[in-house]
């Protein structure tokens, strides 16, 4: 992703005068990042793809709230992602359309993801499992099931106090992956 | 709890995790603002999850951007810019033959009014729907508020807080919640003069404990404090904005003990 030809500052205040530069933007460098937390946080496409359009339409019409004293712009709107996204997967009409339907479409070879989009999925699904499985299961419960750390205690029969501990070691754990990750895409690019 | 206790208490990472209850997200935005600890390993967080979003993106199908254009209202179209460019007088003489019947002209015109209201009216149902729709959001934000704040009040208890000798008849309620939250009800204080706060004080084995800033530009009457396990007393006094660390006792409002 291309995110230095604007900084920050320029990209906020063309977003502020509701520009329509600005959205391409900011459609173009980041899409794919909010794409990637809200599909692994949903998994069917149809539902991926209406929450990014949600999303955008709420970081459009609230970045008057973006406070930079909070934190980063990407933060804030990768927080509405996420948010939007989990607040759909524990909606009731998700629930009941889970029930109807029987494989999420990362699965289902004919529909949905092109090879493109697989191989960038699975490449996530490769990180992810790189990390201790005792971490990988806090992340994906936590960051892309929207449990609080009661409810992972609870469903892991684990004290409460060994969900803290591990989610911190799990985030370290983490970036240490991320930063040999950069070196796996490198890899992967240079012997295609 | 000091800083350090804080910080490993896990609540950073269930922050960032966004697995946090408003309330708790609230107080550690509050710390982050005065503590620099706080808010380094905030950011740290951040920057790991930042990385991890980008690193793991996934290229949203074509369509969506076409789709989603249609929903974002931009600022004016960019002008169109052309050059004027002078009809040939030919055209001109051409005209003078009349080709299309006056009656024609007519309807024609009279369909393009036609036109131009129904779009008119289009337009305007439209708007007229979406502020119902923001009307329904703001509605049910609000009665969320309220349930939330009525389970908060029934497991609660109430300490009346009473004016001093120099403010008689001055009230205000605090809501001690079994989770140990504090919430503070303002009765009947007057507005706090431009560059003073109330601010709350909650009175722990004798030594009054900062409670929190009462803000006047929140609209709801009832605000969430910081939270104390155990106290003897709460007391409100004016203070300039932002606090103070320790209460000035001549601008005491109101107290009440448990």
């Amino acid at each position: 992703m291309k995110k230095d030809s604007l900084n920050t500052d320029q990209l906020i205040s063309l977003l502020l005068s509701r520009d329509e530069k600005g959205f391409n933007y900011l459609y173009d460098n980041y899409s794919p990042a909010f794409y990637g937390v809200i599909f692994r946080i949903l998994k069917y496409e149809e539902e991926a793809t209406e929450v990014l359009q949600d999303t955008f339409v709420k970081i459009w019409n609230s970045i008057t709230t973006f406070d930079q004293k909070k934190g980063t712009l990407y933060t804030w709107m990768l927080n509405i992602a996420r948010n939007s996204a989990i607040d759909r997967l524990k909606s009731k009409s998700f629930q009941n359309d889970l029930q109807n339907q029987s494989i999420p479409d990362f699965v289902d070879d004919n529909r949905s993801l092109t090879t493109e989009q697989k191989h960038e999925f699975g490449e996530v699904e490769k990180l992810v499992n790189t990390l201790k499985s005792e971490y990988s299961i806090l992340i994906n419960k936590a960051y892309f099931g929207g449990l609080t750390q009661e409810e992972i205690a609870d469903e892991l029969g684990i004290p409460l106090g060994t969900v803290k501990t591990r989610t911190r070691a799990a985030l370290l754990e983490l970036k240490n992956v991320l930063r040999d990750f950069q070196f796996v895409i490198l890899f992967i690019l240079l012997h295609l | 709890m000091d800083i350090k206790n804080y910080i490993s208490s896990g609540v950073i990472e269930a922050y960032v995790l966004g697995t946090i209850s408003q309330e708790e997200s609230s107080i550690l935005e509050c710390v982050m603002k005065n503590n620099s600890e706080v808010q380094a390993a905030v950011t740290e967080y951040q920057d790991i999850l930042e990385d991890f979003a980008t690193k793991t993106a996934i290229s949203p199908p074509a369509q969506t951007k076409m789709d989603l254009l249609k929903k974002i209202e931009f600022s004016d179209a960019p002008e169109i810019v052309g050059e004027i460019i002078p009809l040939p007088s030919k055209i001109i003489e051409e005209k003078t033959k009349p080709s299309i019947p006056t009656w024609m002209k007519a309807a024609s015109v009279a369909v393009l009014f036609g036109l131009g209201y129904l779009g008119f009216e289009v337009n305007s149902k439209n708007t007229q729907l979406q502020e119902i729709a923001k009307n329904n959001t703001e509605l049910s934000t609000k009665v969320a508020g309220l349930e939330e704040m009525n389970s908060m009040m029934k497991n609660s208890l109430r300490i009346e807080l009473k004016g001093v000798p120099n403010h008689p008849n001055m009230l205000a309620d605090v809501y001690w919640h079994t989770s140990k939250k504090v919430f503070l009800e303002m009765k009947n204080l007057p507005a706090a003069p431009a560059g003073k706060q109330y601010q709350l004080w909650a009175i722990v084995d004798g030594k009054p404990v900062d409670m929190g800033m009462y803000s006047a530009k929140r609209d709801s009457a009832v605000q969430e404090m910081k939270s104390v396990s155990n106290a003897q007393a709460f007391a409100i006094t004016l203070e300039k904005e932002g606090g103070n660390p320790t209460p000035t006792m001549e601008e005491m409002y109101v107290m009440g003990a448990i």
